[in-house]
């Protein structure tokens, strides 16, 4: 089975996220076992998975929600004492989002730096909480890398300086610039070409239409009807029903479904005889 | 008196375009010219069924023709068919339908029916399907299932 290094890499996320049907499954496995580069894949995924794991885990404990309960009853029973220290340690919303911009470098401003880094200082949960935060960038910054390590960019950058050097300068000058002038029978065939070209370029103008027609011409007919699935690819269609004196006529239309019917019948048959005619979209055109 | 290269290559140019236009107009006419094979089918009400000579059309048959329960093909015929030309078949009770190819275009072609008491001018691409029916036979009803290819 062939299969596009991406779809593969899209599998083994699957894999590693649990969501995989038996046939992916065993299909990853089998990479896993053979390929390299999908063991790569599938151990960095396991690596940033553990890390995101690991970080959030370690937040959430600082959250404290052991300590809410007590905290809670303490305010409920009036113990301001007591709900004091709970309070001195309370995450502040505001200065969390500083410290994540603290944490990207993207605080410039002296004061709030100074606020974040005392704020930090004063309550451990929220430095512990900016740690993992730092540990988790760093884990996704590894895995990019690592995929990143796999692309040539030296040899992208070259083939995008050629392109732009290509487009920026005219073609007869490259090619002007870069060939050795012709000489003896190259030089005359050369001269020919420069004085026939219109008969030249006629020539292979008709070359071209002959590679159309020839196979065209040669290639047979098609012997069948274009039917696939009892679907007509085009239907035929009516474009006049005429009758003579004492007949009658009626048709329908075909379309992708069913071939038209076009029905001429004698007027003086039988009563019965003309029930025989199909249900038509006209009678007596 | 020596004939000037570039009048060779220019007389070879010309009969080189020659040639392919000849290629071409044969295959053009070729193209215009339309392939059709058509069963004449007894419709009836004994009951018989579909012929299996007509099995790949039973489907078809029975659907569009639910009036009838049996199909029996009479005769088949194929023919090819110019523009302009005519091509005549004979059908049960001594009668005759002439096939008529009036042009062809990209492929399809229009096609004249001249059945007993009447005609029809139908445009059928290569590979249609059209039924003409009516005219009457000892035993049943004549159905034509006619094929451009």
């Amino acid at each position: 089975m062939t299969m596009t290094t991406e779809t593969l890499h899209r599998l083994i996320e699957l894999y590693v996220d649990g969501a995989i049907d038996e046939r992916d499954r065993a299909i990853v496995e089998r990479a896993l076992e053979h390929d390299a580069e999908a063991r790569l894949v599938h151990e960095s995924l396991l690596e940033l998975g553990l890390a995101a794991r690991l970080s959030f885990d370690e937040a959430a404990e600082s959250r404290g929600f052991d300590g809410l309960f007590e905290r809670v009853m303490a305010q409920v029973d009036g113990a301001a004492a007591a709900a004091a220290p709970a309070a001195r340690q309370a995450r502040d919303a505001e200065l969390e989002l500083l410290a994540m911009q603290y944490a990207d470098g993207e605080l410039h401003d002296p004061r709030e730096r100074a606020r974040v880094e005392r704020y930090l200082d004063e309550v451990p949960a929220a430095r512990d909480g900016l740690d993992a935060i730092r540990e988790l960038g760093l884990a996704a910054r590894v895995t990019a890398e690592h995929h990143a390590d796999a692309v040539n960019f030296a040899l992208l950058q070259d083939r995008i300086m050629a392109a732009v050097s290509a487009e920026g300068r005219p073609a007869h000058v490259y090619d002007r610039g870069v060939k050795p002038a012709r000489t003896g029978f190259w030089a005359s065939l050369a001269a020919v070409f420069a004085e026939h070209r219109a008969a030249f370029t006629g020539v292979a103008a008709a070359a071209l239409v002959a590679a159309v027609v020839l196979p065209l011409s040669l290639g047979g007919r098609s012997s069948e009807p274009a039917v696939i699935n009892n679907y007509y690819l085009q239907a035929p269609s009516i474009e006049s029903v005429s009758y003579d004196p004492g007949y009658y006529s009626t048709f329908r239309p075909g379309n992708d479904m069913v071939a038209p019917v076009v029905w001429i019948e004698a007027e003086d048959l039988p009563a019965d005889a003309n029930d025989d005619a199909p249900n038509g979209d006209d009678r007596g055109i | 008196m020596a004939v000037p290269h570039r009048r060779v290559i220019d007389l070879l140019f010309v009969a080189l375009i020659a040639l392919v236009v000849a290629f071409a107009g044969t295959d053009a006419s070729a193209q215009d010219r339309a392939n059709l094979s058509v069963d004449v089918i007894i419709a009836g009400h004994d009951g018989a069924g579909v012929d299996p000579a007509l099995a790949a059309h039973s489907g078809r048959l029975e659907t569009q023709f639910s009036q009838f329960n049996s199909f029996r093909r009479a005769d088949s015929s194929s023919f090819q068919l110019a523009p302009g030309a005519t091509h005549q078949i004979s059908i049960p009770g001594g009668q005759t339908v002439r096939f008529s190819l009036v042009s062809s275009r990209s492929g399809r072609y229009r096609i004249t029916v001249q059945v007993p008491g009447g005609e029809t001018t139908v445009e059928s691409p290569a590979g249609g399907i059209f039924f003409v029916g009516g005219p009457r036979a000892p035993d049943g009803t004549i159905i034509l299932l006619v094929r451009t290819r």
